[in-house]
């Protein structure tokens, strides 16, 4: 869920005027937050010289305090609000107020203007240890090498590996040490230097001893009266070819528990705290290939200039995020050639401009595309075939409902795009892919936009503007052919269809909210609301028509712009921001949650009530998620009269 | 390698540095290595140290920002030693008194600030004491490796400083640094603590604790540092550059020193000593001076090719104190091309180009009708200097010729001045020094000295840099070969070996 909520923070985001403003007064009130930090253990230890760190809208710039050696904090002089409340201490997981694990989202807190809230207690949980050495294929240490944690980010499927932030060089003893890392699972790698040039050789010592036999007899014999050569020591004249029966070799990328072949790793799940420091690292030469074949047009034809990507393919069960490795551009008669590929699994993808068509460049304007995978194991592959289709074109008109709000008048101001949902959530650097969708193109002034050449892959729809956002229009819905398109990913293969479109703007913004409570009346905060289709074929990677959220301390949640339709309501009391998305949780889900329908525009209040006090659970597995029972204010209760009996 | 708290915590994502005694332009100076972290369990590593005697410092910088600081501008004023792939801790600052806020980086986060007894992790040397000059130094020898190097850090009382400028027009957001008497010329992370200038001129250092300290105000800083460098100094607030950049950053001809400065562009520069005691410091006036201009034309000697050339005309301090900065300026040279210099403070500063430049090379600088190419250009009464001519010629000198004897062919060639007084206070780019390695047949070439007198002297490579210290020129002036370049002049010198030995 973290991506649809990610995709319309994206949406309503409205372009400032680019001038730099002064930085506006510190905001400061009457009101003051405090509590006590604790640790993680089963008989939690208040921390000490823990940062807590208040932040949220109206409060410019945050504000923090420090604790004592009880674990205490006060932060005074907050004007009135809803604040976020989270902790940070090196080698911890930066913890949030009423979050149920580590690094996850938690719960607000209000504070009234003059309010004193005391008796906060959050948790701050110490991050996991990943920690080895590195060694040389001889045993020696490896010093200076970055090693690298690719985090595992579940979505539905498959799970994403994302380059985390943390990462390591090895020292002068070859090791390395990784802390405060969240729990989850990570691909572990270290990554010697490119090599750039002509891949290294191995030679055997034999030839080695005849080449050095061969310099000696070169080499001018120690000092003479010679005039000195303006460049010191003989030069070994340039030999290009390598030498007979060499092979070519290149020290790889080696992941954990000791593979060059991404997809062979083996990714180390981390509960909080836990110390993993044996992981130790060797590095290895590994034999090169040469990846060879010819791209051709649609008509059979080479393609000249033709741009080629080799990625990565990720272990089984897990896709990358921007897993580039190496490219190239083919000749004139379509032939192409990558050297010094190491084995692994790979995407090897094209992309090609259509004669007489201008590319109008990073991605934009009319495109071929084609891809295939190829699997590399030392043995050079020379009979690629690439066979370019042409990228599906999103042709479309923006179409304003009529409203209280007058359509803007320069619709050139508003920009549409697609973008990947991993753009949207990508938490490491990108390792960059070239074949990125185009950059956000501005509407014709009558509203209609052609975006062309689209690449392989699956994609959201974008629209943003002076105009677009929470009080302005928001994008209802994208129709083609009678189906709402920005319900599900927008999926595209080379040689797709081009889609015709018409989305439509609206002011009539839709609201699902409430207080939640539980049996007794009180307000509920540490559950997740969450709202999804009854449509099962709305669910996944994508779909806007599931959303969560978690109340405030008050118990009260909203959910903006949900697109009209009926919804089924559910609260779950400890789940994963990525597993809102995953199906077999919403199943479980279906028979305990309360049926509500938005109408066009509506404002739905429903308040919620839990049928029995929830357990707090340091669950983690999807399939244990516990279940509550949700009743109606006059507690007649909802769905079917499944679920555990009591 | 290890640290902890006064509780026995480990002491996590703290900064910690080598310094190492080294002679700069002929005066003793420390220099900073790398900067190593440490990790979960306290423990750090310094690495890849050239031989030598190190003083260990666990670095703490009280760092005050204002509440009306933007969050960037903090960042930048927090001054974070960036760290490769290394997590970043978020950079929290804490409210001490609606105005002031107490940044947390990466030095020891301090207990909670209070109104009446603030607490401060000092910055400390091993073994636990707060000036360089109590250290206990650890000698390291090619492959030697220390343990056991610990700290213990307590928080001890700290109290307010607070002052303000006089004589600064609008000195608002520049940094002020409060550096332990006696290491004025450590580099950034090596401050007691640090705050930015309020607008009407105030300022407050939050958290400092007791003891004798120089306040600078300084629109130009630098420092010496040895190491890979691997940690980059940010930026303060209002200063640009910072090593490798568009600041200065020169590899010194000796011992791998890299010598980095950041500038500002205000210009101003002013310092205080400051004694701080149990109680709080309210009143310290720091006197603002304008920085020195010197400006004037350079001018090609005639005869030459005419040649338009860009390069980097500086101004360094002559006595190679980094705190002093290093004032320079890209400038393209066509025919007769003023010049001007801006930012320079008071003292004595070497005038010329890098000397790494050797297309051309200075023949001559003056002033008021003196020459003043070799001894420095004297800005100690504060005042501008309009009337500097420098003159380049293309006709370079070279001296090229054959070593004989024992290890000529890994042999160092050393050429000094032989003017005594020349042999100190030669700023940080020497110009009449250079040290040549023999090729394997025992030549060697040295292109572009200025004219004048020098010795020339070859001795064994690992000799190489032996030239830095006075007492080495002593011993190898007695055995060497004098020599006069004239300007342009193509010399064939031929040098046997010889040995030096320093008492």
């Amino acid at each position: 869920m973290r991506l649809l909520w990610i995709a319309f923070a994206a949406l309503s985001l409205v372009p400032q005027t680019p001038t730099p403003t002064p930085p506006p007064a510190p905001t400061t009130g009457t009101a003051s937050i405090a509590g006590t930090v604790v640790n993680d253990e089963e008989r939690a230890v208040p921390v000490r010289r823990a940062i807590v760190t208040i932040a949220g809208p109206g409060l410019v710039p945050s504000r923090s305090a420090i604790t004592d050696d009880d674990g205490r904090f006060l932060a005074e002089r907050l004007p009135a609000g809803r604040f976020t409340v989270s902790v940070s201490r090196a080698a911890f997981i930066t913890s949030i107020y009423g979050a149920k694990r580590p690094g996850k989202p938690g719960t607000p807190v209000a504070v009234t203007t003059g309010q004193r809230v005391t008796g906060l207690t959050v948790k701050i949980w110490r991050g996991a240890v990943i920690a080895g050495v590195v060694r040389t294929e001889d045993g020696q240490p490896a010093a200076g090498l970055p090693v690298r944690v690719l985090a595992a980010r579940q979505t539905n499927e498959p799970t994403i590996f994302t380059l985390n932030n943390n990462g390591a060089k090895t020292n002068d003893a070859g090791e390395f040490r990784i802390f405060g890392l969240q729990p989850g699972a990570y691909l572990v790698s270290v990554t010697p230097p490119v090599l750039q040039g002509m891949p290294p050789t191995s030679v055997s010592e034999a030839e080695m001893d005849a080449a050095l036999a061969r310099l000696r007899t070169r080499a001018p014999s120690a000092p003479s009266a010679q005039p000195a050569p303006t460049k010191p020591n003989a030069v070994l004249p340039p030999d290009p070819a390598p030498l007979a029966g060499s092979q070519p070799f290149a020290y790889s990328a080696i992941y954990f528990p000791g593979t060059p072949n991404m997809s062979q790793a083996t990714p180390i799940t981390l509960v909080p705290g836990q110390v993993v420091d044996n992981l130790d690292l060797q590095l290895q030469r590994v034999a090169t290939a040469s990846i060879g074949g010819i791209v051709t047009l649609p008509d059979g034809a080479g393609a000249p200039s033709a741009r080629v990507q080799m990625t990565q393919t990720a272990p089984p069960g897990y896709t990358l995020d921007a897993p580039l490795v190496a490219s190239a551009t083919t000749l004139p008669d379509g032939r192409f050639r990558i050297p010094a590929v190491g084995p692994g699994d790979y995407t090897v993808a094209s992309r090609a401009t259509p004669a007489g068509a201008v590319s109008s460049g990073r991605g934009g304007g009319p495109a071929l595309w084609a891809e295939t995978k190829i699997s590399v194991a030392g043995g050079d592959t020379t009979g690629l075939s690439l066979n370019l289709a042409p990228g599906p074109a999103l042709t479309g008109r923006v179409a304003f409902a009529e409203g209280t709000l007058k359509p803007p008048v320069d619709l050139t101001q508003l920009r549409v795009a697609l973008v990947t949902p991993a753009s949207l959530t990508r938490r490491g650097p990108a390792l960059g892919s070239e074949f990125n969708p185009a950059p956000p193109l501005a509407l014709n002034a009558d509203g209609t936009f052609e975006i062309g050449g689209i690449p392989p892959g699956g994609f959201l729809f974008q629209i943003t503007g002076p105009g677009v956002g929470p009080t302005g229009w928001w994008l209802r819905s994208m129709i083609s052919e009678d189906r709402d398109v920005l319900d599900r990913l927008i999926d595209i293969r080379p040689g797709s269809p081009s889609m015709n479109v018409v989305v439509s703007m609206s002011d009539r913004h839709t609201e699902l909210s409430g207080t939640l409570r539980t049996s007794t009346g009180q307000p509920q905060a540490d559950v997740f609301v969450i709202a999804f289709s009854p449509d099962r074929a709305l669910w996944g990677l994508g779909a806007r028509r599931v959303r969560a959220v978690r109340p405030g301390a008050d118990g009260h949640y909203s959910m903006p712009d949900l697109p009209p339709g009926d919804y089924l309501v559910g609260v779950v009391t400890d789940v994963d921001p990525e597993d809102w998305q995953n199906p077999a949780l919403l199943d479980q889900l279906v028979p305990t949650s309360a049926k509500v329908t938005i109408g066009e525009g509506e404002k739905k209040v429903q308040d919620l009530q839990t049928r029995r006090d929830v357990r707090p659970s340091a669950s983690t597995s999807s399939s244990r998620v516990p279940l509550v029972f949700l009743r109606t204010p006059r507690g007649r209760r909802h769905g079917p009269r499944l679920g555990p009996s009591r | 390698m290890r640290s902890s708290t006064e509780r026995g915590e480990p002491v996590v994502g703290v900064a910690v540095r080598g310094f190492s005694s080294v002679l700069v332009a002929g005066h003793s100076q420390f220099v900073g290595s790398d900067v190593a972290t440490t990790d979960d369990r306290g423990e750090y590593r310094l690495a890849n140290l050239t031989p030598g005697k190190y003083a260990v410092s666990v670095l703490s910088v009280q760092q005050t920002v204002l509440d009306t600081t933007p969050e960037a501008a903090q960042r930048r004023a927090i001054g974070e030693l960036s760290r490769g792939g290394g997590v970043n801790p978020g950079l929290p600052a804490v409210d001490v008194d609606g105005t002031h806020r107490l940044a947390i980086s990466n030095f020891a986060t301090p207990p909670p600030p209070s109104a009446t007894a603030p607490r401060a992790y000092a910055a400390e040397f091993y073994p636990g004491t707060p000036t360089i000059s109590n250290a206990r130094l650890i000698d390291i020898a090619y492959g030697t490796s220390r343990r056991g190097v610990d700290f213990q850090l307590h928080p001890v009382p700290a109290v307010t400083v607070s002052g303000r400028l006089d004589g600064a027009s609008d000195a608002s957001s520049m940094l002020l640094r409060l550096m332990a008497a006696g290491s004025e010329q450590f580099g950034a992370g090596s401050e007691a603590a640090t705050t930015v200038v309020e607008r009407n001129g105030a300022f407050t250092f939050l958290n400092v604790p007791a003891g004798e300290y120089t306040l600078l105000a300084q629109a130009v800083f630098g420092e010496l540092t040895r190491g890979i460098g691997e940690v980059s100094m940010p930026d303060a607030p209002g200063f640009a550059g910072g090593p490798g950049q568009a600041g200065m950053a020169m590899n010194l001809s000796s011992g791998g020193l890299n010598f980095s400065s950041h500038t500002s562009k205000t210009g101003m520069w002013g310092r205080a000593r400051v004694a701080v005691g149990t109680a709080n410091v309210t009143d310290v006036v720091v006197q603002i001076h304008s920085p020195v201009t010197v400006r004037g034309r350079v001018v090609m000697a005639s005869g030459g090719s005419g040649l338009r050339l860009s390069t980097i005309l500086g101004a360094q301090p002559a006595n190679g104190d980094p705190s002093a900065g290093f004032v320079n300026k890209f400038i393209t040279i066509n025919g007769d091309t003023p010049f001007a210099l801006e930012g320079l403070g008071r003292g004595t500063y070497l005038i010329g180009l890098p000397s790494y430049f050797q297309f051309v090379s200075v023949a001559s600088i003056t002033t008021a009708g003196r020459e003043i190419r070799d001894t420095g250009l004297d800005t100690s009464d504060g005042r501008d200097i309009d009337d500097v001519v420098i003159s380049l010629t293309e006709n370079i000198t070279s001296i090229q010729g054959t070593v004989r004897g024992d290890g000529a062919a890994a042999a160092a060639v050393i050429i000094f001045p032989a003017n005594r007084a020349r042999w100190t206070d030669y700023g940080v780019d020497p110009i009449l020094f250079r040290s040549k390695a023999t090729d394997s047949t025992g030549t060697f070439l040295v292109k572009g000295l200025p004219d004048g007198d020098y010795f020339a002297v070859a001795v064994d490579g690992m000799q190489h840099d032996a030239w830095v210290d006075p007492k080495f020129l002593e011993a190898a002036s007695t055995v060497a070969t004098r020599i006069t370049l004239t300007l342009g002049e193509k010399k064939s010198l031929d040098l046997t070996m010889s040995k030096v030995v320093v008492k």
